[in-house]
């Protein structure tokens, strides 16, 4: 008689169903941990993408095999308890002197819904503000008109019209080019308008190369020749210029155009239809809050600008003036001396609930629940009641299921004057390794005026299809200030 | 050894009932267990259409494989790891890849057991998804089991009930299985160590066809049949004869999708297939997915493939016209790279394109047998290749 061990479950190979954080598109893949370290499965089964993937999500294992953050304080690094209670302290600290300056708990969107509603929470009990640095655009057009609630890309594959907005799929958003290239086989007309050529010539008719200081009035005289069956594409990042947005707003607003915006982060959909801005905050007004003093204390949770925000010096030096800063990350980031560092699980290793761009409610399978379990550990220490996770999930199913019956209002907005001059200018292409401090290593590219100058002085600059007067990078430049300086 | 043929069931009743054809291969597995350092196989997830690998550990990991799984088509080669004893359930493509990985010295024959599982094609996922939501108005989550037999994909529902159409309907609407399913001319996975399947089978009867074609794979066998897990019969000599003629069939579809195929690639005129060629490889993101697919493709990060100097204004036509240099000798057709593409580039097409030639040239089949030696390593190509 053979016997059975039902309690013997073994596991050395753990297969996690996960979605791949590099953008909000969210494509689906196996995360497999074993002895050797991670790597992943193509999940063919995921009707996102069909087990495809891009740069970034074949990275994967590289990315999520990187040194994982230590908990430190004051630069010292500690014991995750001492950074708990340090954290526990500021924070008491922090509510003695309420009401004298502003916090600010920022998240651009590489978190749970579980997490983002946790720091809500969190942003109410100590009066801070809650930002994920869209809000700025999400205040002049309206947080649900930047939505979609088709779920699926459906959209794209059948639109008879399609006009690309300052967006090259190639590097930016490489799972929507096979949606495009099925549109093109429908028979689609494909319109690209933006700083360069995008690099899938192949499905494109017609190509504007059009300096961003010229963006919003290009697209102001393309209003007559859109229509109802038009989709209009862009990115929508922390990096996107309001005026660009607004303008696109205005068009689809007049012709009942719809829109796509691509975003870059995991989760901002979710962060968008759980409402978690507060205040409409920009990166660049939490900034000036910082150097003004206005700002004292910052909560930055996943969100490495200390490393990748283009002019990193300038958010350095800003940090240096807070009384109270605070970094919940889960891959290391350099340690400032007046941080208190808290480690968070890696988004895989995470559990809890995703939105995607096309507005699909998905979930995480790991079994860590991130900053809502930090958040636990931060609130018993301070004597205060434990955010039950199944709760936290309930309430952001309730608000996805009342997102989801709302009718969106889109309205004509003012188009503020765009940042950009008309001189010569540094455009940076938001791709899934540069919103996250990684190298990438496209080369750059310059504009034809620009091109000889450029070509003594950098190796790899490459002419390419580029608006006159603009130089493109895809990575951080660590010379940002400098770099027109080289070409002028 | 002479290849040897069974009928072969599981000894337990449940087993046999739950499994697919009798839970023969279900068996064999809870018969190894702990006799090897990892057991692989998939086992499903939620729906038949999701699947994910699993280490088997223990008798109950076993029973979580058990059924049909056409459309989780993953390939598991890679996860066989070098100097672990290892034992492996396969299709025909998987195990081509674990014969030249051999050759290639990740893996050591003396260390794997191949388990093969007969194959007249896998089917893709979601465009299968999306086949029985046209044509059935069915949600995934409707099907407890899928199957294919006889020229039919036959899908069973939650209320006992079946749908079905013929593969040739299927496929002429644009549906059915991957397309390098459809001209691959290995059905039986004669380079494993057994090879089962439901073809030479009587008729009503909830039994496998196992072909035993090494030591190993015999002594596995009766191993599990001395231990009680299964039981095995003589197949009649009428049975073998159908299984052979199933078999030929199978080829002989394969061979009239291969003409229709790569077939079309092979006749157009050198100019034209160049222009083809350079034409869908065009929208190449530089992923590299492709190349992490690939079940042959082992060189790591030190591949020529991926020697580009970023100065080079053709680095991406350099890396595939590496890639398909590379494969000509090695691609065993799995399909993986199509699959994986972000571009939906064909390139299982074009890489058979070119090994299916080589093949005509030189006679030689990759991931069929461990002593084939290579042409280019044998330095014996024809006068002129």
């Amino acid at each position: 008689m053979r016997t059975y061990h039902p309690y013997l479950e073994v596991i050395c190979l753990k297969v996690i169903d996960s979605h791949c954080p590099g953008c909000s598109i969210l494509c689906g893949v196996h995360i497999i941990d074993d002895d050797e370290g991670i790597d992943i499965e193509f999940m063919k089964s995921c009707t996102i993408n069909s087990g495809k993937l891009c740069k970034f999500g074949i990275d994967l294992p590289k990315f999520y095999s990187s040194p994982k953050q230590e908990p430190y304080v004051y630069g010292k690094k500690v014991s995750y308890d001492d950074a708990i209670a340090a954290t526990a302290d500021a924070l008491k600290s922090w509510e003695n002197t309420r009401g004298m300056s502003e916090g600010v708990i920022l998240c651009t969107g590489d978190a749970t819904c579980e997490e983002l509603l946790v720091l809500g929470k969190l942003a109410k009990k100590a009066d801070m503000v809650c930002a994920t640095g869209l809000g700025k655009i999400v205040s002049t057009i309206g947080g649900t008109t930047l939505l979609r609630k088709s779920s699926n890309f459906n959209i794209i594959e059948y639109a008879k019209s399609i006009i690309l907005v300052d967006i090259d799929p190639y590097y930016q958003y490489p799972l929507i080019a096979r949606k495009l290239q099925i549109a093109k086989s429908n028979g689609a007309h494909i319109i690209s308008i933006g700083t360069e050529k995008p690099h899938i010539d192949h499905i494109v008719d017609e190509v504007k190369l059009i300096h961003p200081s010229k963006m919003q009035k290009e697209l102001e005289s393309l209003c007559e020749s859109v229509s109802s069956e038009t989709l209009f594409i862009t990115s929508l990042g922390i990096y996107s210029d309001l005026s660009t947005i607004a303008a696109i707003n205005n068009n689809c607003t007049k012709q009942y155009s719809r829109i796509m915006y691509m975003k870059d982060f995991a989760n901002t959909e979710g962060s968008l239809v759980l409402g978690i801005d507060t205040k409409n905050n920009s990166i660049e007004d939490i900034i000036e809050g910082m150097e003004s003093g206005k700002i004292t204390a910052l909560f930055l949770i996943e969100s490495p600008l200390y490393e990748s925000y283009i002019d990193n010096e300038r958010f350095r030096n800003a940090c240096q003036n807070l009384q109270h800063l605070i970094i919940l990350q889960s891959r290391a980031t350099s340690v400032p001396n007046n941080a208190i560092m808290l480690p968070l699980p890696l988004f895989y290793e995470r559990k809890g609930t995703l939105i995607n761009v096309c507005g699909r409610f998905l979930s995480l399978k790991g079994d860590k629940e991130g900053v809502a379990g930090v958040s636990n550990d931060i609130l018993e220490k301070l004597g205060a009641k434990k955010l039950s996770f199944e709760t936290l999930t309930q309430e952001a199913v309730d608000r996805y299921s009342k997102w989801k019956s709302l009718i969106p209002e889109r309205s004509t907005v003012e188009v503020p004057k765009s940042a950009v001059d008309s001189g010569p200018c540094h455009k940076y292409i938001s791709n899934p390794f540069l919103v996250r401090g990684l190298p990438y290593t496209p080369c750059k590219r310059v504009g034809k005026g620009l091109y000889p100058k450029a070509k003594k002085k950098e190796r790899y600059a490459v002419l390419q299809d580029i608006a006159e007067n603009v130089v493109l990078s895809y990575e951080k430049d660590t010379r940002f200030r400098k770099v027109l300086d080289i070409y002028e | 050894m002479n290849s040897k043929s069974f009928w072969g069931w599981s000894s337990t009743e449940a087993l046999r009932e739950g499994g697919e054809s009798g839970g023969f291969v279900t068996s064999f597995l809870e018969s190894i267990v702990g006799k090897y350092d990892n057991i692989l196989a998939v086992r499903k997830t939620g729906t038949v259409f999701e699947g994910a690998v699993m280490s088997i550990d223990s008798k109950e990991d076993a029973i979580k494989t058990q059924g049909a799984l056409h459309a989780v088509c993953m390939e598991l080669s890679h996860y066989i790891k070098k100097g672990e004893r290892t034992a492996i359930v396969l299709k025909p493509c998987d195990a081509r890849a674990v014969i030249e990985n051999m050759k290639r010295n990740h893996v050591e024959r003396e260390n794997v057991l191949l388990i093969g599982l007969n194959c007249g094609g896998t089917l893709p996922p979601v465009d299968t998804m999306r086949f029985i939501d046209n044509y059935f108005e069915l949600a995934p989550e409707d099907i407890v089991k899928e199957e294919i037999a006889k020229g039919k994909i036959i899908f069973k529902t939650t209320s006992g009930k079946e749908f079905w159409k013929t593969i040739d309907e299927i496929e002429e609407e644009g549906f059915g299985r991957r397309e390098n399913c459809r001209y691959c001319d290995v059905k039986i996975p004669s380079m494993c160590d057994i090879a089962c399947g439901n073809w030479g089978t009587p008729a009503g009867k909830n039994i496998t066809f196992v072909e035993v074609f090494t030591e190993n794979g015999n002594n596995a066998l009766e191993q599990a049949v001395r231990e009680g897990f299964i039981n095995v019969g003589e197949p009649s000599e009428k049975m073998i004869a159908v299984r052979s003629k199933i078999n030929g069939i199978m080829k002989k579809m394969a061979g009239g999708w291969n003409k229709r195929i790569i077939g079309r690639l092979r006749n157009m005129p050198n100019e034209e297939r160049l222009a083809y060629i350079k034409n869908v490889l065009s929208p190449c993101i530089a992923c590299y997915a492709c190349r992490k697919a690939c079940p042959v493709c082992k060189c790591g990060d030190d591949c020529k493939c991926m020697q580009m100097d970023p100065d080079d204004s053709l680095p991406i036509s350099i890396f595939h016209s590496i890639r398909l240099l590379h494969l000509t000798e090695s691609c065993i057709g799995c399909g993986n790279c199509s699959d994986v593409c972000p571009v939906d580039i064909p390139l299982a097409h074009l890489h058979q394109l070119f090994a299916r030639n080589y093949e005509k040239k030189t006679g030689y089949k990759p991931g069929m047998s461990i002593e084939d030696i290579p042409p280019l390593s044998r330095g014996d190509l024809p006068e002129g290749y």
